[in-house]
């Protein structure tokens, strides 16, 4: 269904992906993982056209996509990408109908009232949310409309970016069990993004392993579940993924310094510096320097 | 809910029957319900999902609350200062100086057009009395016990120039600079990959273990709070509705424990559906008044009143 040759993307002349390959078949559930940085995303990206590619080939359904980010109509239709951040993906000031509703148009389907009702019923959200806005739902309910407007125009293949990763565990649970569901229901292919090994395992077929902008390891989900990793760097990921231990500490602080797997540490670190440096931020409002302020020197919020 | 003791010596922190109201479109709404706990030289973790209160709990112990929030409590002890009774100006001298808190995102928390080192000189320059020269000697001395390899270079950039491990840990070094004698760490590492958060986690352990500093590490994940802290409470709906040693986590026996330890991916479990919480049966535990929904509690958007 999607196919990957020697796929390059770089920003600003920094390589993010150098020369990714893998294929997804119809109806498979695929797995990207790595560390911040390490380019997972920027697949996705590259897929729908939200990165430029600098070279390789990407093929949806054997037809090749255009290295730049024109993506006719068409492909949206049949490829659809939900986002990490349910806050930031929905527009502020468009209800769940009207969100639902544009998809619709652009796409050119009818009976708007029919498939809009009934996908608000698949992703679990009853008709009173129907007119509600994004500020009047909790994440998880976000995530579900940002589902509903994923699949509202019945597309082939969902590209998910991380999508539980800002929900509670309680809601991540409930939200995996639907995509999974939706997955079989609707015989979807997906490609799942995370940097957390056990949703991966649990939601997935294929996982590629991605460090440095590299498929470093290809594996089967069962595999990566037994810690059947051959990678170094899988191996330092799983390692990570058994949860925080307490550093050793006989007596004297100087052997936190040395603590857990100190490669993938390093590794994390310089891949991030790397990819944080050129970037310009952005500051969000909810928490102002205000607060801060009132943080570090005690000043009042009145 | 027996133990409300700190399991080690002296309390630091001592909250009893902690409310916090807040005013909302549909009449008030109780964020906080009646929370109790002693906080030692110990590290604490408070667990819970979105919008069951922990946040607002550490705000009304900073004296934090959003204009419309009021705050009622049987004690709000800091040492041998009452936190109830604190003025605006006495605030001053207690937030940030004797308690203060690391929130989630070191780059909304941090100020953007201030390098780093300016910022933490500021800190110890306005709190502590010291030299410009002296600020910033101890600022180096701070980043580096913060496991920051190169200090200068890092007291030079902006925040927007470190990554979020190092951003964070910054935030650490600049929340401990007045050695403060409680720091709140509110989702400290929900923003970062496991390897930093590691490093982060380790950061915060030495100001526990080395300085003798009382912790409340607040976090949606039990796992992570049963692995790192010392012991947890578990809140719902603005109650803690479980206390536990954290290495007997997995004696917990309230419904709501035990569905947030069930339904947490795991490794070794091969591709099978995730449990997920039982609302009913956690409603029929609390056994007071109607279900709660976490989720659907006006208190969730704690930032909306702190807005000038």
């Amino acid at each position: 269904m999607i196919s990957l040759r020697d796929l390059t993307v770089s920003f600003a002349g920094v390589p993010a992906l150098r020369g990714i390959s893998f294929e997804v078949a119809r109806g498979e559930s695929y797995g990207l993982v790595g560390e911040s940085g390490s380019g997972k995303s920027t697949i996705l990206r590259a897929i729908t056209g939200l990165a430029a590619t600098d070279g390789g080939t990407m093929l949806v359904d054997g037809k090749p996509l255009d290295r730049g980010s024109r993506r006719d109509i068409a492909f949206l239709r049949r490829v659809q990408m939900v986002f990490q951040d349910p806050y930031g993906s929905l527009h502020p000031r468009h209800t769940v109908d009207r969100v639902l509703r544009e998809s619709l148009a652009i796409q050119g389907i009818d009976d708007a009232e029919g498939r809009i009702a009934g996908i608000l019923a698949d992703v679990g959200l009853g008709p009173q949310f129907r007119y509600r806005y994004p500020h009047q739902l909790s994440g998880g309910q976000r995530q579900r409309v940002a589902i509903a407007r994923a699949l509202i125009t019945d597309p082939e293949v969902l590209l998910l970016d991380e999508p539980t990763s800002a929900l509670d565990v309680s809601v991540q649970a409930e939200v995996l069990n639907l995509l999974d569901d939706l997955r079989r229901a609707r015989n979807l292919t997906f490609i799942l993004v995370s940097h957390n090994l056990p949703v991966i395992t649990h939601m997935c077929d294929r996982v590629g392993v991605v460090q440095n902008g590299l498929l470093v390891e290809e594996l089967s989900a069962a595999a990566l579940d037994r810690g059947a990793g051959r990678q170094a760097y899988t191996q330092a990921l799983l390692a990570a993924a058994s949860g925080y231990r307490r550093p050793e500490r006989a007596g004297t602080q100087d052997v936190a310094r040395t603590a857990a797997a100190p490669s993938v540490e390093v590794a994390a670190e310089a891949q991030l510096r790397k990819l944080a440096a050129p970037l310009p931020e952005e500051h969000g409002p909810a928490l102002s320097d205000f607060l801060n302020d009132a943080l570090i020197f005690g000043r009042s919020l009145r | 809910m027996t133990m409300t003791q700190p399991s080690n010596q002296a309390s630091l922190l001592d909250v009893a029957n902690l409310r916090v109201t807040l005013r909302t479109v549909d009449g008030p709404f109780d964020a906080v319900r009646g929370v109790s706990f002693c906080l030692g030289r110990e590290r604490l973790g408070i667990v819970g999902e979105s919008g069951s209160g922990k946040s607002m709990t550490a705000r009304a112990i900073l004296g934090l609350l959003p204009r419309a929030g009021r705050l009622t409590a049987d004690r709000l002890q800091l040492g041998g200062t009452d936190l109830r009774g604190v003025g605006d100006r006495a605030w001053t001298r207690v937030r940030g100086r004797r308690i203060s808190m690391v929130l989630q995102d070191p780059r909304h928390a941090l100020n953007p057009v201030k390098t780093i080192g300016r910022q933490i000189d500021e800190v110890l320059r306005r709190h502590l009395g010291l030299s410009r020269r002296e600020a910033r000697a101890r600022t180096l001395t701070l980043l580096e016990a913060v496991h920051i390899r190169d200090p200068e270079r890092v007291y030079r950039a902006f925040p927007h120039a470190v990554s979020g491990g190092m951003g964070q840990r910054a935030m650490i070094a600049l929340m401990v600079a007045a050695e403060p004698e409680v720091l709140i760490a509110d989702e400290p590492t929900s923003a970062l990959d496991l390897a930093v958060q590691n490093q982060v986690l380790n950061v915060l352990d030495e100001q526990v273990v080395d300085r003798g500093m009382g912790l409340i590490f607040i976090s949606h994940d039990l796992d992570l709070v049963s692995r790192f802290c010392d012991r947890v409470l578990v809140m719902y709906g603005g109650e803690v509705v479980e206390e536990l040693p954290a290495d007997r986590l997995s004696a917990a026996t309230h419904p709501y424990t035990r569905g947030l330890i069930d339904c947490a991916p795991r490794l070794g479990q091969g591709r099978q559906r995730f449990k997920t919480l039982d609302r009913a049966a956690i409603s029929r535990a609390l056994q007071d008044g109607p279900p709660i929904s976490p989720m659907a509690g006006p208190g969730r958007d704690i930032s909306a009143g702190a807005q000038p």
